[in-house]
């Protein structure tokens, strides 16, 4: 567990070191990595404004459920639904396989926000279930089996096209 | 637990790497904040040299208006005292009766009447007119 950060460098580090991670897991949410971007932004300058992470005892899953709730308010206030943005992409697809890449946020996009939700934070955030729970405001074995069924439901999604990781 | 083939998909997934976020635009709101703050400061300054220039202006545009006022205040002040005749010359070549008045009041204020002398306002002001 990270305790919480004091300073402006602090912060600026833990962007540096999750902010790409964080910006995936809001694109999952909104949709569009543009928006996801502002909205990783507007978070941690909030922090830098306010110079901590206050009374964070986790600095990583407090960093994911601040962007949680950012985007949250931020679709009530424009009460809006937006479609996953199939334009821009999220990830470094492995061997430049951009069909692939395509591919995987299409799936993605197939699960529902919950499922898409626990995944990504999984996946891509790296969050154990313990934090995830903290996250969502679930318990552990919610979040897992949670897991479970989204990745299933995943693969179902991405088989239907390529089985490339069948060889990974 | 997993089964075999969800650890096999997971790492698969795990290739995939989130594509790095772009900076924080941190670099440029603090030089947007000392920009704010030298514009304010600039404009502070500006606003004092501007009074201090206007104060000046003003002393030095005030100060022919006395010199130009001082001759006739000397005049009123090495006027004669008004005596009863003054006051009878006065409403004598006055153009209105309100205007001679006017005159009288004016010089009194200023003018001190010497000692043994009597002013021609207190002299009036016993006076009984009748209509």
């Amino acid at each position: 567990m990270q305790q919480a950060q004091p300073d402006s460098s602090a912060i600026e580090t833990l962007y540096r070191q999750h902010g790409s991670q964080l910006v995936v897991f809001a694109s999952a949410l909104i949709g569009e990595r543009s928006r996801a971007q502002d909205v990783v932004h507007q978070v941690f300058l909030k922090l830098l404004e306010r110079g901590s992470l206050s009374r964070a005892t986790d600095a990583k899953a407090y960093l994911f459920a601040s962007v949680r709730n950012a985007v949250l308010n931020d679709a009530k206030v424009r009460a809006r639904d937006v479609p996953l943005d199939t334009e821009s992409a999220w990830f470094d697809p492995p061997d430049r396989d951009y069909a692939a890449e395509r591919n995987l946020r299409r799936a993605i996009g197939a699960l529902s926000e919950d499922q898409r939700e626990v995944v990504v934070l999984h996946i891509w955030g790296e969050l154990t279930f313990f934090q995830i729970a903290h996250v969502l405001g679930v318990s552990p074995n919610t979040a897992a089996s949670r897991y479970r069924y989204a990745l299933a439901r995943l693969r179902d999604a991405m088989s239907a096209r390529e089985e490339p990781y069948a060889n990974a | 637990m997993p089964m075999p083939d969800d650890d096999q998909f997971e790492r698969y997934l795990r290739q995939f790497r989130p594509i790095i976020a772009e900076p924080l635009p941190v670099g440029s709101r603090r030089p947007v904040r000392l920009w704010l703050w030298s514009l304010a400061a600039t404009a502070a300054l500006a606003l004092v040299i501007a009074a201090v220039l206007a104060i000046r202006f003003h002393r030095k545009s005030a100060t022919p208006v006395l010199t130009e006022r001082a001759p006739a205040l000397e005049q009123l002040t090495s006027a004669q005292p008004l005596t009863l005749r003054h006051a009878d010359d006065l409403l004598a070549h006055a153009t209105s009766y309100a205007s001679a008045m006017d005159g009288l009041a004016f010089q009194s204020e200023r003018i001190q009447v010497p000692p043994g002398s009597e002013s021609a306002l207190e002299t009036l002001g016993k006076e009984n007119f009748k209509p």
